[in-house]
């Protein structure tokens, strides 16, 4: 019986998951046009909410097709990697105080770090196996992009388990008396920075870059198959909001209202951001993104993780 | 004369007095041809850098003898007070070789692999001669005079399944066989990052590129032979589609270079209005050229802005004339119809919107780091390098050169306007977005100003031999309507002569070449555009380069793809 209730809570855990990312590419497309001085899709239902509906159902009423010239098995199974590692990721995202699956698991960051490299062998599985030159630089362009921004992220997440003593969320989330975005500047712009590298989005996203590589990555795929891609970009994008919300922003705490809706509101805000660079910022060349990971933020990282543990060592003896 | 007289003494050269242009004209001995460009390139002072123009006319039944049946012309251009240079040759026999011409002028590859193309006429020396603009397997070479006008008179054009898959190797790496390492990428012809149907295939290896060879020719659509069909005003419309982002800039270089044939006095007016309309399309050009710019950058935000303030300005011009994108609103002799009454209002609105609404494009591009991290020091060029492949426009100017033909040899009015040629010595792509926005702000003075004085009176010449005549006039007096009617009915052209026309087009220097044997048709038309040594430049510009600097490059160096295949 427990476990049937678990299967059903993961599943309904899922289509609310499907269903954020769904409502996400709409509320992108109305905000970039609000950003850009136009309307984006306002026709189907109030404000053109069923926007989000109508574009799932064309991508799932579309043909399912494997090009002549793909491996069939490693192109049928990227997509459902990136999909499967951004959704697994959200097992350890807690709520709110005890509302989480695993969100007391005291490897939590570290299981997040590992289904985010898994998330980059989907997207480099995908566009190797898609047998197209421009899907192949694409592949080759977020393998270069991840080695490169996996490293400072994880440095910058460095600083706030030192400061918390935990690997948990929950741990992380209840030691936060003050949000760690003031102790932690630094961590913080790091990590927001490598956040968008690794999900590729806006100015990052050099591994799809339209303008020189059609559609990157996943050039090949057309359907749900790229559905799944989509779906993963956006699962992605939410993942890094609420863990920039959990992490630096004080999670669920706050005043006045429950703690889930602090954090709704937290990860929206940090949402919003990203829809906001993705309106305003061209894209930097591949080896000036290259030049940003190692030359600047990874020091900047390194500098980080020394200062705040000097720090936490001199505050324990004070 | 000194150019004349060492023309004359040293290579055997003979005036020609039909050109209606005043510029200087000789028939070389095909001989001389190579010896005479050298000279003229390397020796005579002051030098001729630049190859304007090469093409040909096929002299067809009415040939001058059988000595003559091909006639090449060679537009040089010294961008300097001496201007232009037309030289002739007379060719017999397609078999027969023409020397090339491709040692001297570096452009002259493309030129004369069109003539190639479209005569048929072979040259000597030629590093590369193949088809350019139609597809390898065609048969026959439309330009030739032996050649139907009308797509109707052919029969209908068929692939056999052999043909096709011949064709279609040509995407395929067995073709254009690379060096170890390599790999073949075909840019296109379906690419972002192109702007239309265009197909670079390049050598790479990881995103280095070892060479670029352009594949052109997807939008050919045949002006220069439609043209031959065309009576001289039916023509028009044919023109604002030649550089479709252009509009009535395309209009320009033509009527002027029909008038010319004709020797029309304008009124003051009808080159005013010309001007006004000429300089509101250069603005909207601009914008789409920042718009799409930015796309290629990877930013969205410019295009909208962009788009938006242009969307005012093709307001403008359906106010104005009725069409938006091509107005098709000259006229041999003047333009169709007066400005309305409140016009001064509406473009003083509209130039200030525009004007403020630059400011935030400007600050989405160029004001932007990462904008400017990607095109510093990005597709530089220099001005010998420009010179060399006969680039004009913004991609001239950005290295230092102040050559604008509003400037060197002021049409319309643009010498009653006072304007500054912005111009940069960076030669980057970050120098040609800065001059693009430089230039809209010139423009908006140039409105400004013709608000204040454009001139009154009335828009059509009165010589109504030649001119369209006003259609009251046509209804009140029985000369005009005849006048009109046979005009309209193809009866009666401009005088025999030969004629080229250069206009400063939002793109650069955009020629009508018009050969005219007294008919209502052109007997040849060409249209030297600003686009195709752009793109040529490209093949020298984008190598070596990584693949993102490429679509920056090729971005910025300034070309429309029907402007580029005609």
């Amino acid at each position: 019986m427990m476990l049937f209730l678990m299967a059903l809570g993961m599943l309904f855990t899922t289509l609310v998951l499907l269903g954020v990312a769904g409502f996400l590419v709409f509320a992108e497309r109305r905000v970039l046009g609000f950003l850009q001085n136009r309307l984006g899709p306002n026709r189907l239902g109030p404000l053109g909410v069923g926007q989000a509906l109508a574009d799932a159902l064309k991508l799932m009423s579309k043909e399912n097709f494997v090009p002549d010239f793909a491996d069939p098995v490693l192109y049928r199974t990227a997509p459902v990697l990136v999909a499967f590692s951004a959704l697994a990721s959200f097992a350890v995202v807690p709520l709110d105080h005890h509302f989480s699956w695993a969100g007391n698991w005291n490897i939590g960051l570290l299981f997040i770090l590992a289904m985010s490299s898994l998330n980059a062998y989907g997207v480099f599985l995908g566009g190797w196996a898609s047998g197209n030159k421009f899907s192949l630089l694409g592949a080759v362009r977020a393998v270069a992009q991840l080695v490169s921004y996996e490293l400072p992220m994880g440095l910058a997440l460095l600083g706030v388990v030192l400061l918390s003593g935990s690997l948990s969320l929950n741990g992380i989330v209840a030691a936060q008396n003050l949000p760690y975005i003031v102790l932690q500047p630094l961590g913080f712009v790091i990590f927001l920075i490598a956040g968008v590298a690794e999900t590729h989005r806006l100015p990052f996203d050099l591994p799809e870059a339209e303008s020189e590589l059609v559609a990157g990555f996943n050039t090949e795929y057309g359907g749900m198959r790229f559905g799944y891609f989509f779906l993963g970009e956006y699962l992605g994008l939410t993942l890094i909001a609420v863990l920039t919300a959990l992490l630096y922003l004080g999670g669920w705490h706050g005043p006045w209202l429950p703690g889930w809706i602090w954090l709704l509101i937290k990860t929206a805000a940090v949402i919003f951001v990203f829809f906001w660079l993705r309106a305003t910022l061209p894209r930097p060349r591949y080896d000036q993104l290259m030049a940003l990971g190692w030359k600047v933020l990874l020091p900047l990282a390194l500098f980080n993780v020394l200062a705040t543990a000097l720090a936490a060592a001199l505050w324990r003896l004070a | 004369m000194l150019l004349a007289e060492m023309l004359q003494k040293h290579f055997a050269a003979s005036p020609v007095t039909d050109g209606r242009d005043g510029w200087p004209d000789f028939l070389l001995p095909e001989e001389q041809l190579l010896p005479a460009m050298q000279f003229l390139h390397e020796q005579m002072q002051p030098s001729f850098p630049m190859l304007l123009d090469l093409t040909a006319v096929d002299e067809g039944p009415q040939g001058a003898s059988e000595a003559a049946q091909y006639t090449l012309t060679y537009h040089l251009h010294g961008l300097e007070g001496c201007g232009a240079l037309r030289l002739r040759v007379t060719h017999a026999d397609a078999e027969l070789p023409v020397p090339s011409i491709t040692g001297i002028f570096a452009n002259a590859n493309w030129y004369e692999r069109e003539v190639y193309d479209l005569f048929g006429l072979k040259f000597s020396g030629h590093p590369d001669l193949r088809r350019i603009l139609l597809p390898p397997l065609w048969e026959g070479h439309p330009l030739r005079k032996s050649e139907a006008i009308r797509a109707t008179e052919r029969p209908a054009y068929r692939l056999s399944k052999t043909d096709l898959q011949e064709a279609l190797k040509a995407y395929s790496d067995e073709v254009s066989a690379p060096e170890s390492g390599q790999t073949v990428l075909n840019v296109g012809p379906h690419h972002p990052g192109t702007h239309g149907i265009l197909r670079f295939v390049l050598k790479i290896s990881g995103e280095k590129i070892a060479s670029v060879d352009p594949d052109i020719g997807y939008h050919h659509r045949g002006v220069e032979k439609i043209a031959e069909g065309h009576t001289f005003h039916n023509f028009i419309p044919y023109t604002d589609r030649v550089d479709y982002l252009g509009g009535i800039l395309g209009e320009f270089p033509y009527v002027r270079a029909v008038e010319m044939l004709a020797d029309l006095q304008l009124p003051d007016r009808a080159e005013g209005i010309r001007t006004l309309l000429a300089e509101i399309c250069r603005i909207s050009s601009h914008l789409v050229w920042l718009g799409s710019y930015g796309n290629d950058l990877g930013t969205m935000g410019p295009a909208f802005y962009a788009f938006r303030d242009r969307a005012l300005l093709l307001d403008l011009i359906e106010k104005y004339t009725g069409g938006r994108l091509h107005p098709q609103f000259f006229r041999i002799g003047g333009v169709a119809a007066d400005l309305p009454e409140d016009w001064r209002a509406d473009l003083l609105q509209v130039l200030q919107k525009v004007e403020s609404g630059l400011r935030d494009t400007e600050t989405l591009t160029v004001g932007n780091p990462i904008f400017r991290a990607r095109t510093q020091g990005i597709g530089v060029l220099s001005a010998a390098q420009a010179e060399k492949w006969g680039a004009s426009g913004i991609v001239l100017r950005s290295t230092g050169k102040a050559w604008d033909m509003r400037k060197a040899a002021p049409y319309g009015l643009y010498d009653a306007l006072d304007f500054e040629v912005p111009t940069s010595t960076d030669g980057d792509a970050l120098a040609r977005t800065q001059l693009h926005i430089d230039e809209i702000r010139e423009s908006i003075g140039m409105l400004r100003q013709l608000a204040d004085k454009m001139p009154d009176g009335a828009t059509l010449a009165a010589d109504a031999r030649y001119a369209l005549p006003p259609k009251d006039h046509t209804l009140r007096d029985i000369e005009t309507l005849i006048h009109h009617f046979e005009q309209m009915a193809g009866e009666i052209g401009p005088p025999a002569g030969q004629v080229l026309s250069i206009t400063e087009s939002a793109r650069g220097m955009l020629a009508y070449y018009i050969v005219a044997d007294g008919s209502a048709h052109p007997y040849r038309l060409r249209v030297r555009t600003p686009s195709f040594p752009h793109v040529q430049l490209i093949t020298e510009l984008g190598r070596d380069t990584a693949l993102p600097d490429f679509i920056a490059t090729i971005g910025s160096i300034d070309y429309v793809l029907a402007d580029l295949d005609r």
